[in-house]
C-alpha cells in the first residue's frame, strides 16, 4: 500500500522516511558524502549529536538503542567514515543491538574506481550487519529505509546498513512511500514448537539441581516477570551473563549473579554443581562457559532462544527450545502448572543459600579499592540509573560488584569486548533518558581511546559521568601478564599521563581526582547532583587484580581468587 | 564423520548474495570443491550448489547459517551419496581426430569438430577425472570443469532441510 508519493530528492526521500520511523536522533559526522543528506537534515526536526569519531558516533546510538529499546541511527561518510564507524557497527552486532547505520558513498559512476574516500561499504559491513542496502536510485530509499528498520529491530537483533551513493542522495524523482513492506526470505518471527517446551517443562520437574541462566535476549525480550515466576516455582537459583545483567534484580533473593570467566564465586560453583541449565536467551559464549567439556558434563543443557543458528552452535549435546522468548516461557510455565500439583521443598535451595549467603559481595583480594567504589556507585545511584562500562578490569569489577535492577541499565560491550564504548555508548543512553543518571565505569586504558568524546558531551549538553580507575596500567593486560606470564609485563603499563582531572577541564567539563572512599563518595554525589559533565578520577594501584578469575582453558570450578 | 555434502540454496537472484554465502565458508575455513549457480523455475530466483566436504555437526550449522541471510530463502543439504551428481567438463584438445574419437564413444562423450578439437562430457566426477587422464596422451589446450550439479535421489532423514 502506498501512503503518498512527492517530487523530492533522495536525501529528502531518506530524511522522509526517518522521520516516518519516528526517529528522534541521529549520532554522527558529516562528510564530502553525506552533505546531501545533512542538507535535507536542516529541514527537520530530528536532532543531530555531533561525534568526533565516527567510531564513537556508532557506540552513541548503540547506547541510544540498548538504553531505550527503540532503533539507534548512527552516519557517516564514505571510506574512513566508514571504516571508522565499522569498530561501532561491529560491536552492536556482537550484541544483538538495533542500530541502523547510514553511510555515504561516492556516486555510481565512481563506485570500484579507487575515488576519494571510496571503500566496498557493502563488503566489509556485510559479515557484521544483519543486511546491507545500497540503492541505486532514489526511489528505492523509502523501501530501504523501511525494511531496515523492521530487520533491526525484529527476530534477534542487529545492526543495518544503508550505503548511499551520492548521486542517488542528490537525484530528484517522484518517490513513493509504503507503508507496509515485505521481505522474502526474513521471517524473525519463531513460534516454539509445543512438543519441545513441553519436553523441557518434563526435564526441569525432573531436575532436582537446576540453575537458570538469563542472557541478553532476555534483557531484550523483557521476560524477567516469567524467569522470576518459573524460578520461584521450584526456588532455582537465576544465575546471568555478562550481557543477562538486568534481566532480573540482582537483589533478588535467587539471583547468585554472573558467571563465566570473572562470574561470582557462587554463580560459578552452583553452575558446576547443577544437574540442568536453563539457558534463557543466552548463546553460551566462551567467556561465559570457559571449558564446554566440564560446562556440559554430567548435567543437562535446556537452551531457549529465538535464533536458530544458536541451537547446538556452542555446546553440541543442549536441547534447544528455538522462538519467542515470551511465548516460549509462558507455554513452558502453563505445561509445568498441569504436571506438578505441588512445589516440593529442596534440598538445592538449601546449597544456593548457603553459598549466596558466604559469597555474595565477597570481595577477594588484599587493599582493593576498585570493588568498594563500584559498590558505592550502586548504593548512591537509583534503580533507573544507568551504568554503561568500558572493557577490561574496570568492566569485570562492574560485572562483579554493580548490581542491576533493571533491564537496560547496565550496558556493555559483552560481544566484540570494545575498548572505548562505554563513554560514548553513555552519551547514547543519556539522550534516550534525559531525566536518568548515567554512569561511565571505565579504566584509564580504555577511557583515552574515545575520551575525545568529551567534546560531544560538553557541546551538545549531554551530562554524563565518567568514574576512572586509573590505574596507570592496561590492567587487564597486567594481570594477565601477573598471573599467567609470570610477572613478564611488556607494553602494559600506561604511566601517569594524562592528567585526567586537566583533561577533562580542556574540554570544559568538570574534573576531580580523588582521594579514597569518603572523598569518592563526597564527589561522585556532586556529580550525580551537578547535571554537568563529570570525569572521577580514582586512582587505584596497578597491582589490583580481579578475583575470581578463571584462565582460559579451564572450567569454571577453577577460579583464581 | 567428514564427507562429502551438497548444499541446495535457493537465493535471491542478486548481486552479493553469492559473496555473502561463500564467506560463511571462508570465515571457518572450509574450502569450498565445487559451486554452480543457475536459474531456478521461479522468476527472480537462483539456486546455487555448494560441495563442501563436512561432518553432521557442521553441515547442520552451516545449513542454518546460510538459512540465516536474508537473500537466502531454502537450503536443502544431502550427502553425496543421496544425491545424482553430474559434472560437465569441456575440453579443448589437439592432436589425431580417430584417436580422440575412440576415447569419446568409450565415455559417451561427444566430440565436436568445429575448426578446433572441443570433448563435451557430463558424467560422475570421478569419471571426470579418469578422462582427463586418457586425454593426456594428446595435446589438452584448455580444459573447463563446472564442478557438479545435482539433484536429491529420494528425501531420506540424512537430507536436512530449511526455510519455506
Amino acid at each position: 500500500m502506498i501512503v503518498m508519493a512527492s517530487y523530492l530528492s533522495g536525501a529528502q526521500a531518506l530524511v522522509k522516511a526517518l522521520e516516518g520511523e519516528k526517529v528522534e536522533v541521529i549520532f554522527g559526522i558529516p562528510g564530502g558524502a553525506t552533505l546531501p543528506f545533512y542538507d535535507a537534515l536542516k529541514d527537520s526536526n530530528i536532532k543531530h549529536v555531533l561525534a568526533r569519531h565516527e567510531q564513537s558516533a556508532a557506540h552513541m546510538a548503540d547506547g541510544y538503542a540498548r538504553a531505550s529499546g527503540k532503533v539507534g541511527v548512527c552516519t557517516a561518510t564514505s571510506g574512513p567514515g566508514a571504516t571508522n564507524l565499522l569498530t561501532g557497527i561491529a560491536t552492536a552486532y556482537l550484541d544483538s543491538s538495533p542500530v541502523v547505520a547510514l553511510t555515504g558513498q561516492v556516486a555510481k559512476s565512481y563506485i570500484g574506481k579507487d575515488a576519494f574516500q571510496e571503500i566496498d561499504t557493502v563488503g566489509i559491513y556485510s559479515p557484521v550487519v544483519k543486511y546491507a542496502f545500497q540503492p541505486l536510485s532514489a526511489s528505492e530509499i523509502p523501501f530501504d529505509v523501511k525494511a531496515a528498520f523492521y530487520i533491526s529491530s525484529t527476530g534477534r537483533q542487529g545492526p543495518v546498513l544503508i550505503d548511499l551513493p551520492k548521486d542517488v542522495q542528490t537525484e530528484t524523482a517522484e518517490i513513493e512511500f509504503p507503508e507496509r513492506i515485505e521481505i522474502k526470505g526474513y521471517r524473525p518471527y519463531i513460534k516454539p514448537d509445543p512438543e519441545a517446551v513441553k519436553e523441557a517443562a518434563k526435564l526441569i520437574i525432573q531436575a532436582q539441581k537446576p540453575v537458570i541462566l538469563v542472557g541478553g535476549g532476555a534483557v531484550k525480550s523483557e521476560v524477567g516477570p516469567l524467569v522470576l515466576e518459573l524460578a520461584e516455582m521450584f526456588m532455582i537459583p537465576i544465575a546471568s551473563t555478562l550481557m543477562g545483567k538486568g534481566a532480573i534484580p540482582e537483589n533478588h533473593f535467587l539471583s547468585v549473579g554472573p558467571i563465566g570467566m570473572h562470574g561470582t564465586y557462587h554463580a560459578n560453583t552452583l553452575i558446576m554443581e547443577s544437574d540442568l541449565i536453563i539457558g534463557i536467551g543466552v548463546r553460551f559464549s566462551d567467556r561465559t562457559t570457559m571449558d564446554t567439556r566440564e560446562f556440559t558434563k554430567d548435567r543437562m543443557i535446556l537452551h531457549f532462544d529465538i535464533d536458530p543458528t544458536e541451537a547446538r552452535k556452542n555446546l553440541v549435546n543442549e536441547f534447544p527450545v528455538i522462538g519467542d522468548l515470551k511465548e516460549s516461557l509462558s507455554i513452558l510455565i502453563s505445561e509445568i502448572k498441569k504436571m506438578m500439583p505441588y512445589i516440593k521443598s529442596s534440598p538445592w535451595h538449601k546449597r544456593v543459600k548457603e553459598l549466596k549467603d558466604y559469597y555474595d559481595d565477597r570481595i577477594f583480594g588484599e587493599n582493593v579499592m576498585s570493588p568498594l567504589i563500584v559498590k558505592k556507585i550502586r548504593d548512591i545511584l537509583g534503580p533507573d540509573d544507568i551504568v554503561t562500562t568500558e572493557v577490561g578490569q574496570a568492566q569485570a569489577w562492574a560485572e562483579l560488584f554493580y548490581k542491576a535492577l533493571k533491564p537496560r541499565t547496565f550496558i556493555t560491550s559483552g560481544g566484540l569486548g570494545t575498548m572505548g564504548f562505554g563513554f560514548p555508548a553513555a552519551i547514547g543512553a543519556k539522550v534516550a533518558k534525559f531525566d536518568k543518571t548515567v554512569v561511565d565505569i571505565a579504566g584509564d586504558g580504555s577511557f583515552l581511546m574515545t575520551s575525545n568524546s568529551l567534546a560531544t558531551s560538553v557541546a551538545e549538553g549531554i551530562p554524563v559521568v565518567a568514574v576512572i580507575l586509573d590505574n596507570a596500567v592496561l590492567g587487564m593486560i597486567a594481570q594477565w601478564q601477573r598471573i599467567v606470564y609470570n610477572n613478564r609485563y611488556i607494553a602494559s603499563s600506561l604511566g601517569e599521563t594524562p592528567n585526567f582531572p586537566a583533561l577533562a577541564r580542556a574540554y570544559g567539563a568538570e574534573g576531580v581526582r580523588v582521594n579514597g572512599l569518603e572523598d569518592f563518595v563526597k564527589y561522585f554525589k556532586e556529580a550525580v547532583r551537578s547535571e554537568v559533565t563529570y570525569v572521577i578520577d580514582v586512582p587505584i594501584s596497578p597491582e589490583e587484580n580481579v578475583f575470581p578469575f578463571v584462565p582460559s582453558g579451564k572450567s569454571l570450578r577453577e577460579m583464581i581468587v | 564423520m567428514k564427507k562429502e555434502r551438497v548444499f541446495f540454496i535457493t537465493v535471491a537472484d542478486k548481486p552479493g548474495v553469492l559473496f555473502k554465502i561463500t564467506n560463511i565458508f571462508r570465515r571457518r575455513n572450509f574450502n569450498i570443491e565445487s559451486v554452480t549457480v543457475g536459474k531456478t523455475l521461479a522468476k527472480d530466483e537462483s539456486q546455487i550448489v555448494i560441495t563442501i566436504n563436512a561432518d553432521d555437526e557442521e553441515a547442520d550449522s552451516f545449513a542454518r547459517m546460510v538459512k540465516k541471510l536474508i537473500d537466502v530463502y531454502e537450503v536443502v543439504e544431502a550427502p553425496k551419496d543421496s544425491c545424482y551428481a553430474q559434472e560437465l567438463l569441456l575440453a579443448k584438445l589437439e592432436g589425431d581426430p580417430d584417436g580422440l574419437q575412440k576415447i569419446a564413444e568409450n565415455y559417451g562423450a561427444q566430440l565436436i569438430k568445429n575448426g578446433t578439437l572441443i570433448l563435451k562430457y557430463v558424467g560422475e566426477p570421478a569419471n571426470v577425472e579418469e578422462l582427463i587422464k586418457d586425454l593426456s596422451q594428446f595435446k589438452i589446450i584448455h580444459i573447463s570443469r563446472t564442478g557438479i550439479t545435482a539433484v536429491v535421489k529420494e528425501d531420506g532423514k540424512d537430507i536436512l532441510r530449511f526455510g519455506r
